[in-house]
């Protein structure tokens, strides 16, 4: 299959283009394959990611804010592009890799809920964010070592029940003791989350759902 | 008696939904993240895998815990003439709302993160309003520290009102212990609390089909002590369940009899309530949505596969508006829903005076959502019918053609029969151009300034602010 193909830019544009199909078709077996072929066919990962997924991903969410598509198909497109980016993005070079910033996001302590968190996740990761999910659960200084880690921008921490939002605020007051607070833009959200508990803790912001948090993503990435 | 109820279900498809349930226990089973409720579901036949946490449960356990469970129930009040016993067989019992993080300020419209001192006012007034039966602890105590934070909700709301009180928290067994000790201060005694449950608490699974250790354990302990729980299941379509109604029906189903399976086996005959709080998640937001029709969809049939099981429910909710400001924004449409979840099944029914989608609650909302139910109550009225009432002997003297109206029968009947609207009440309703708050305002405010809840006796008050002290204390809080 490799040796037909070729390197051309015609059939360059094919796999960028079957790709593409791939995620406008929320289709993540569809995208795998795409990505194999590309890589089989030795084209460079990172113009296949710029050229084949980026966009596509970005028409997607043209349409969601058009409201001609919803969360479930707006998932799936961020489940196909984490499936192409899991197998293209280890081939790219580390100084190559840019992405807005990092964030390193997850459930508080005490908390199981993992739904709103990860329609976050995804959509960020979609959006062009390196997303480094910490799962449910996840102890106070589990957020800030991950975050110190992996280099994070952001940290995000949901929390979905009125007895663990209290969480949120350890993580800020952790950050405070360390003298570590401005290194990390932390927001916050999750059902019993608000506006004023976001102020009220210190938080860099508050995400009332997930297109506002990704927007708010958007703007820590650029500084606080 | 005959009562108007919303039926969505058939026989054969409560008989489905019913072995689907079964299959999911016995095939999927339920993660449960606590090592002595899967070694107490071992040893009564489950089938666990201790290193996933995953209990597949049996059929013979669900019937044998269909078998032990209560039939009827009464959850008592410091008041006994605001007893409720349940099921009922007119309309539901309703609640106030919760667990919300802030209260509205009633002159300032500020959202403020709520107080011990906002929950004893929020519960007073539901206290003196006529169309709210119980209190939810409706808000949280944000400035105690959260470990204890459900101790100190429920032992304000006790003092706050001699209505019966359903607690929304459940930390894990210590907690729970403690709440049955503050119970057990007011009724006198643990057996006397046995007897006469003052509080009921909300016990919660995590969908789908998942517990969370502290939240069972906590149930346990509370069943053991005769406390009432409701198991309360929010399977949300498209998000914690299948997008699909009957999907997400078998989801907060399932859930149900795991946890009575626990509590029957834990503590056989123990009171328990089948409780679910669903509606679909938004497809644009991804943020629960309480304002559609599926919501009291799932509400009724919930409700008919509580009573196919003979177990007292808390399927459906009130609260008429998801914004943050009081008043009625919603259309007629999204508000018929409401109405008719209550006309499901459901024995209970919380949610008076929420807002913001049960993040925070008015005082206004209050007032005017329980208005409201006074008057939707009627249509749930229980009529009898009889020989009696059909009146075959007064169609009879009255005549082919001729009037009922000057009948005797007709002067007899009429006020027990047809339903009176309170016209001050409904004159009100129509008042949209100010949303109603301003009336609503003068009402909360005059209840909060007239109404008084008799305190606890003598030295109670002190005995219960000692528990939760001592408690604080050996938690190093």
């Amino acid at each position: 299959m490799s040796a037909l193909l070729g390197r051309n830019s015609m059939d360059e544009k094919k796999l960028f283009k079957s790709l593409s199909d791939a995620i406008l078709s929320y289709d993540s077996a569809a995208a795998e394959k795409a990505a194999k072929d590309a890589i089989r066919a030795k084209v460079d990962a990172l113009k296949v990611i710029e050229k084949g997924l980026v966009p596509a991903i970005g028409k997607v969410g043209d349409k969601f804010e058009k409201m001609e598509i919803y969360l479930p198909e707006l998932m799936l497109a961020a489940e196909a592009m984490k499936t192409a980016m899991t197998l293209l993005l280890p081939l790219v070079p580390k100084d190559k890799i840019v992405s807005k910033a990092t964030v390193a996001i997850g459930t508080v302590q005490g908390d199981v809920h993992e739904i709103g968190k990860n329609i976050v996740s995804n959509m960020l990761m979609a959006n062009g964010f390196n997303v480094i999910d910490l799962g449910v659960d996840v102890k106070t200084t589990t957020f800030v070592e991950e975050a110190k880690r992996s280099n994070a921008k952001i940290i995000g921490a949901s929390a979905l029940m009125s007895s663990t939002i209290g969480s949120q605020k350890d993580i800020i007051d952790y950050l405070v003791s360390l003298k570590e607070r401005k290194k990390f833009a932390v927001m916050v959200g999750g059902g019993p989350t608000t506006g004023e508990w976001s102020d009220e803790i210190g938080a860099d912001g508050w995400g009332e759902d997930a297109a506002t948090t990704i927007k708010l993503a958007n703007k820590l990435a650029k500084g606080k | 008696m005959a009562v108007a109820r919303l039926v969505f279900l058939s026989g054969d498809e409560q008989d489905l939904i019913h072995e689907s349930s079964l299959k999911s226990l016995q095939e999927i089973g339920m993660l449960i993240r606590s090592d002595v409720t899967l070694q107490m579901l071992s040893d009564s036949g489950a089938d666990v895998d201790f290193s996933k946490m995953i209990a597949k449960i049996p059929e013979e356990m669900v019937n044998e815990a269909l078998s032990k469970a209560p039939r009827n129930i009464r959850l008592c009040a410091r008041d006994s003439k605001h007893d409720m016993e349940i099921p009922v067989s007119g309309p539901p019992f309703v609640a106030t709302s919760g667990l919300g993080v802030y209260i509205r300020d009633m002159d300032t419209g500020e959202k403020k993160p709520s107080t011990r001192k906002d929950i004893a006012d929020f519960i007073r007034l539901g206290d003196g309003l006529d169309g709210v039966d119980f209190l939810w602890t409706s808000i949280t105590a944000n400035e105690v520290p959260p470990i204890s934070h459900g101790l100190h909700e429920l032992w304000t709301a006790m003092q706050n009102t001699t209505k019966h009180v359903n607690g929304v928290s459940v930390m894990g067994a210590s907690d729970s212990r403690k709440q049955v000790e503050l119970g057990a201060l007011i009724a006198g005694s643990e057996e006397e609390l046995r007897k006469r449950p003052l509080f009921s608490v909300i016990c919660c699974s995590i969908a789908p089909l998942s517990y969370e250790g502290g939240a069972v354990e906590g149930m346990v302990e509370l069943v053991r002590a005769g406390i009432p729980i409701m198991s309360m299941s929010m399977s949300l379509p498209g998000g914690s369940s299948p997008v699909t109604m009957a999907g997400t029906i078998s989801n907060a189903n399932t859930e149900n009899l795991a946890s009575l399976v626990i509590t029957q086996f834990a503590a056989p005959g123990s009171p328990h309530i089948y409780c679910s709080s669903s509606a679909p998640i938004s497809m644009r937001t991804g943020v629960i949505n309480y304002m559609v029709p599926e919501h009291c969809i799932i509400a009724a049939g919930l409700g008919q596969m509580a009573r196919r099981y003979g177990l007292p429910s808390m399927v459906g909710e009130w609260g008429i508006n998801d914004k943050e400001a009081p008043g009625i924004p919603q259309s007629f449409s999204e508000v018929m829903g409401v109405a008719l979840s209550s006309m499901g099944n459901s024995d209970l029914i919380s949610g008076i005076g929420g807002i913001d989608a049960v993040k925070g609650v008015s005082y206004e909302q209050a007032v005017i959502e329980s208005h409201i139910w006074e008057h939707v109550r009627g249509f749930m009225r229980r009529f009898e019918i009889s020989d009696e009432t059909i009146a075959l002997d007064v169609v009879k003297q009255v005549g082919h053609g001729n009037s009922f109206l000057s009948h005797v029968h007709t002067a007899r009947n009429f006020k027990k029969e047809l339903f009176f609207f309170d016209e001050t009440k409904k004159d009100w309703e129509r008042t949209y151009s100010d949303a109603m708050v301003p009336e609503a305002k003068e009402i909360a405010k005059r209840i909060l300034r007239e109404h008084e809840v008799p305190p606890l006796d003598g030295d109670m008050k002190r005995q219960g602010d000692e528990i939760i002290a001592a408690y604080e204390k050996s938690l190093g809080v």
